[in-house]
């Protein structure tokens, strides 16, 4: 098993999971586009399904949100 | 008032605005509107159910969106945030901020430069949230950037304009840059000072949403950033020490004479 950390919070994943597996497990319920960092780094949505996570990586989700 | 040109959009309002820090969604709605703004700052963050609510509201407000890095401390936290907006939004145009100091919210000068060095040989259009120095403005038009959004005043402050010389000096040494004063803006009188000393037009945020009626700040700053501009294009007298009086001279009645 994996031990990563999704926007703060700790989750588990199996060995070799994809990172498109992880994001439509725990991104279910939300209607809102966002954009993925892996360890501060941006990753292109036509990565998703090629990107294999790594013990600790650390997974960003960002949404739109108020700003000024 | 007449049309301008914002990077690759032509635009009515010189007034750019905030999404954040207003009592209720509909108060910043309406005051989006009553702010006759095309374009509105918003940022990314992590997912909640309050973000689904302003992302729905504010498209339906059909507006241009110019998402920034607030938050980020470095260049490369800077830059991935960028990527990210782009992604996101669908819109090269980033407002770009790397601040240097937690106390004043001040940009890092160094870190701004070379973000949008990066930014900008990608093709964004960089919007770089700066100080007013000189050297520091000149470091970005260098680096390709065709929009300067020098402080009046550090963010959130409501102090207005404090050093109007530096913002004139950035006019006169710009005179074909896209000038905004971004930040620092209290009152709608800031805002016509901005105008009237040629600035292209002024974004802020915290005077509309901080204000006791939101809504009629923000009808304000309209007023004052379409009087500030007119002000500027018809040129303002010069001003001087000796008072002259308006009233002619000649044909002063007798009793008048001294």
């Amino acid at each position: 098993m994996l031990t990563l950390t999704l926007n703060g919070e700790t989750i588990q994943a199996h060995a070799n999971t994809l990172l498109d597996q992880i994001l439509a497990e725990y991104l279910e319920n939300i209607d809102l586009p966002f954009a993925v960092a892996i360890n501060g780094v941006f990753v292109p949505r036509q990565q998703y399904t090629k990107t294999t996570l790594k013990q600790g990586d650390s997974i960003e989700v960002l949404s739109p949100n108020v700003g000024g | 008032m007449s049309t301008w040109q914002l990077a690759d959009q032509t635009l009515n309002s010189r007034l750019l605005i905030g999404t954040a820090l207003y009592p209720a969604l509909t108060t910043m709605q309406d005051s989006i509107v009553a702010s006759g703004a095309e374009v509105v700052t918003v940022s990314l963050r992590r997912q909640n159910t309050a973000g689904q609510a302003f992302w729905s509201e504010l498209k339906a407000l059909k507006r241009l969106i110019l998402p920034n890095t607030a938050g980020c401390y470095s260049a490369k936290e800077a830059i991935t945030t960028a990527h990210m907006a782009r992604e996101v939004f669908g819109t090269h145009w980033i407002k770009l901020e790397v601040i240097g100091d937690d106390y004043t919210l001040q940009p890092d000068p160094f870190g701004l430069v070379e973000a949008a060095t990066a930014l900008i040989k990608e093709g964004f259009e960089v919007f770089p949230y700066c100080t007013d120095d000189l050297v520091l403005c000149q470091r970005l038009v260098d680096a390709g950037c065709r929009i300067l959004m020098p402080w009046g005043a550090p963010i959130g402050t409501g102090k207005g304009l404090i050093n109007p010389y530096a913002l004139k000096t950035l006019r006169a040494r710009f005179p074909d840059l896209t000038l905004i004063v971004d930040a620092g803006l209290g009152a709608p009188s800031h805002a016509a000072q901005a105008m009237e000393l040629g600035f292209d037009g002024v974004l802020l945020n915290t005077a509309i949403a901080k204000a006791h009626h939101p809504i009629q700040m923000a009808q304000g700053f309209n007023y004052a950033v379409q009087a500030g501009r007119a002000g500027f294009e018809a040129g303002l007298m010069p001003e001087q020490d000796l008072a002259q009086p308006s009233t002619p001279i000649l044909g002063t009645p007798f009793w008048l004479g001294h």
